[in-house]
């Protein structure tokens, strides 16, 4: 037990307050600590690679839409493989099936022809931009969000309201303010007593000391949340295969940030990566690797409203990527770097069950060849950011994205 | 600090289980001496299958799954009759499997054995550098032969020579899609609906020579891949099938402008003058000499020391050999030890190496995977991040911590801990920390100790 005890009390020494574990034992009422200053919770799935939200959410009611998108152009709606209408210019991609009911429940709500506001057809360069919420790069590397939990944590800097869900934390979530962290775990849980001598070796260490900190509270955070739920009847980890890359490594992670978000004194604000949208080759209409993604997408986004349970109603899941794909197909079958693409927002809080922003047409393209951007990303995530998490304007239009004074709160994202 | 342990860390695995005596009296002349202009293949790769023979089997299996389905389309049979079939491994799908380990055993005995670790470092960073990845199945089987047969001839050679290997090899032309890509107004093109793909030339300008604020457009990432159109591999009913070949029927007709120069209609001799230019563009120096200081050096590298290298480069016209026994002469690379975090495979590999007990491959494919760095799987074109911010999560260090107790479960019942820490950190590692490895409750806990030590998980 003193390895234990050590480990709970350098807890408390680094200030990391909040593990339900520790409290308990340390024998302090947890409400205390657990106030959370916002009820309302924020999931963010990244979609890295360029997703084609042509594809995802055809505009099949532009007239435009089966000459420009040629032999990647869908089945229409009621046709095999059909796609799924939404209103009279805006499909799902069959393969998002399972959150078609969403739709009917007011709860998706589409925002079409979404980019950010940087002009680079590098997905990485576009992915930091993204994610550090500028459009052009200066300044020490730190994301929107992390800028955000300033204002949403009030000041305090350790209660780690976010939760970065993986193997890293994305860059969206790093920064001045501590965040959780949560991945499947599938090696064995390391010995206390080999945590406890490490803790000392790592004391004087600024990087690995806080990192090992931390690990440690996620895992008793997320051990007491998902508590058995986290072995099979065989007693192996149930998320052992998840983790990595492909269409089947989403679902479980949603799983776990619904559980972890869910939790009363939990973390208010997750993000997901989802790798694989890099399209260049055979992207398949109806079969194949697109269609398999959209459909790992799907089914993980309604595996996290069923692990949300009640908190689901006061959830809004904010669905985004770097930049689009060219409108027409490409010489292979696929699809290669673009401008605008697609941003969907689900959740009880959202406003749905319709479409946002404008929409540009395909009768005129960017450089002739890519979907025009209509909404900037920055804008969704200002409206979601100042309405549903009530972060002041001015730190939107300052901190979180700066310089962005112009770029406007979409506004009406979230029920009042 | 002790300049053989910097020498063996930073620059190679780290020491082995015998210290670093054998090299202690001239680190620096140690690592220069081991960039041989012309290494010989190592015996621990004799015997491997080629890419050509693997892209063979590989389009054997495509074939094979083509009939298989013709005939069960012809002959559907009742689902409820179904045999376990699917469950099957086809004998060219168990020679890819075969080849997978294979490349993974030999590359870990290299890097865990090797008496040239520098070497065998420079061909990790090179390999990351021109990155193809498992994470497209198809490349998977290939990703070994490739950092085999396009890299380590030439990770002391002219990079010029290494960006043409990497570019025509069969798993770059797979992972980058060019083998498909098809000139819109070449003979095929004209008559299909097949066509251009960017994918390969964007990368090449982006991640392998110029990089992203190098100074091309978009009309340039263009003009570049029609110039490679061609750029394939030869299929079954070739000479030499599985190899680069260049199609002269998908080559893309017709003058090119590309970097404001124009590449007069030559075939494939576009390309190859179009990669002479841009491996030996100034930006291409800055762009490598700045990845290789912070590989070597630190995260955020100290400029001097980038432009140094980019000199080199740019005055032995991309001689990789004079630019990694500068790197060896920077004193920053000297100064800064202890600053660059190990990757999951700098960590597994030096782990291996301080106590020269191997791991099966698929124990150590387990283990990276786990670590969240599979071999040969990165997940995009870039490669793996060569920065701690990426690799020091909360997450990510537990997890080190947990494969540091496993494996020293596995072996650590008969080291002498003490005596390893002295041999493979010397006085890199604090003396209270050394003492309390010494003190540990068991040889396992205390091996887990120093691999998992600060120490140990920095280079």
């Amino acid at each position: 037990m003193t390895s234990l005890d050590t480990l709970i009390s350098r807890r408390r020494l680094i200030g990391t307050l909040g593990a339900s574990a520790g409290l308990a034992a340390l024998g302090l009422p947890r409400i205390a600590f657990a106030a959370a200053p916002t009820e309302n919770r924020l999931v963010v799935v990244m979609l890295r690679g360029a997703l084609d939200g042509l594809a995802a959410v055809p505009p099949y009611g532009d007239s435009r839409y089966p000459e420009r998108r040629a032999n990647l152009a869908l089945p229409m709606p009621g046709q095999p493989d059909g796609m799924l209408p939404l209103d009279r210019t805006f499909a799902l991609n069959a393969a998002l099936a399972s959150i078609q009911p969403m739709w009917s429940a007011g709860e998706l709500l589409i925002v079409p022809a979404t980019a950010g506001g940087y002009h680079t057809r590098s997905h990485f360069d576009a992915q930091d931009l993204l994610e550090m919420g500028l459009v052009e790069r200066h300044g020490t590397p730190s994301g929107w969000l992390n800028r955000a939990l300033v204002d949403i944590q009030g000041g305090d800097r350790q209660r780690r309201l976010g939760l970065a869900v993986g193997p890293a934390v994305p860059l969206m979530l790093r920064g001045s303010v501590a965040v959780a962290s949560w991945e499947p775990p599938n090696l064995k849980p390391a010995d206390p007593t080999l945590l406890a001598a490490l803790a000392q070796m790592y004391a004087g260490d600024k990087l690995l000391g806080p990192a090992l900190a931390d690990g440690i509270k996620a895992q008793n955070l997320s051990d007491e949340v998902l508590g058995s739920g986290m072995m099979d009847a065989d007693g192996k980890p149930r998320f052992a295969k998840a983790g990595g890359y492909g269409p089947g490594a989403f679902k479980p992670m949603a799983e776990a940030a619904g559980g972890l978000l869910a939790a009363a004194d939990g973390p208010r604000v997750a993000v997901i990566d989802m790798g694989g949208w890099d399209t260049h080759v055979g992207q398949g209409t109806v079969k194949g690797r697109l269609a398999d993604n959209l459909r790992g997408l799907a089914d993980g986004l309604a595996q996290l409203k069923t692990s949300l349970g009640p908190a689901w109603g006061r959830t809004v899941v904010l669905i985004m990527t770097e930049f689009g794909r060219t409108v027409a197909p490409n010489g292979t079958n696929g699809t290669d770097h673009g401008t605008a693409s697609v941003a969907l927002l689900l959740g009880g809080a959202v406003r749905g069950g319709r479409v946002a922003g404008d929409w540009p047409g395909l009768s005129q393209l960017e450089e002739n060849r890519d979907l025009r951007m209509a909404t900037d990303l920055r804008a969704v995530a200002k409206g979601v950011l100042r309405d549903h998490l009530g972060v002041a304007q001015a730190h939107l239009d300052t901190a979180v994205f700066p310089d962005s004074a112009a770029v406007k709160p979409l506004g009406g994202l979230v029920r009042a | 600090m002790n300049e053989a342990i910097i020498a063996a860390s930073r620059f190679g695995y780290g020491a082995g289980p015998d210290g670093t005596h054998a090299f202690a009296a001239d680190p620096r002349g140690w690592l220069k001496a081991q960039l041989a202009p012309q290494a010989p293949l190592l015996p621990r790769f004799a015997g491997l299958p080629g890419s050509a023979e693997l892209v063979v089997t590989l389009q054997q299996l495509r074939q094979e799954r083509r009939q298989a389905k013709a005939e069960a389309e012809a002959s559907p049979r009742p689902s409820a009759a179904g045999e376990p079939q699917g469950h099957q491994m086809l004998p060219e799908q168990r020679v890819l499997r075969q080849a997978v380990l294979q490349e993974t055993a030999a590359k870990l005995d290299a890097v865990t054995t090797s008496a040239k670790p520098f070497v065998e470092r420079l061909v990790s960073f090179w390999s990351n550098h021109f990155t193809v990845s498992g994470v497209r199945p198809i490349v998977r089987p290939l990703a070994g032969s490739f950092e085999r047969e396009a890299i380590r001839p030439h990770v002391a050679g002219r990079f010029e020579d290494l960006v043409l290997a990497a570019v025509q090899h069969p798993a770059m032309g797979l992972y980058l899609d060019n083998w498909v890509s098809v000139g819109p107004d070449s003979r095929v093109g004209q008559r299909s609906t097949r066509g251009l793909n960017e994918n390969l030339g964007r990368e090449l300008l982006e991640l392998h020579t110029l990089g992203v604020d190098g100074g091309y457009s978009e009309e340039d990432v263009r003009a570049l891949a029609r110039i490679l159109t061609g750029w394939s591999i030869g299929g079954p009913r070739v000479d030499e099938p599985g190899r680069f070949r260049f199609v002269p029927a998908i080559h893309e007709p017709g003058d090119k402008i590309f970097l404001g120069r124009r590449y007069p209609e030559a075939g494939m001799g576009e390309g190859l003058a179009a990669i002479r230019v841009i491996a030996n563009h100034p930006s291409t120096a800055r762009h490598v000499a700045r990845q290789l200081a912070q590989h070597f050096i630190t995260d955020q590298p100290p400029p001097a020391a980038v432009d140094r290298l980019a000199q080199v480069f740019m005055q032995t016209g991309g001689d990789l050999r004079a630019v990694s026994l500068a790197l060896v002469d920077q004193p920053e690379a000297w100064s800064s030890y202890l600053q660059k975090i190990k990757t999951p495979f700098d960590f597994v590999a030096s782990a291996i190496r301080a106590t020269g007990k191997p791991l099966t491959p698929e124990q150590a494919i387990n283990g990276l995977n786990r670590l969240g760095q599979g071999l040969h799987m990165a997940p995009s074109p870039a490669g793996w991040p060569d920065d701690a911010a990426s690799w020091v999560g909360p997450e990510a260090v537990l997890r080190r911590v947990e494969w540091a107790q496993a494996y020293a479960g596995q072996v650590g019942d008969d080291v002498d801990p003490a005596v390893l820490t002295e041999a493979v950190l010397g006085d890199t590692i604090a003396a209270d920390q050394h003492q309390a490895i010494a003190r540990a409750e068991s040889r396992p806990i205390a091996l887990a100790m120093l691999l998992a030590s600060p120490a140990f998980q920095r280079r």
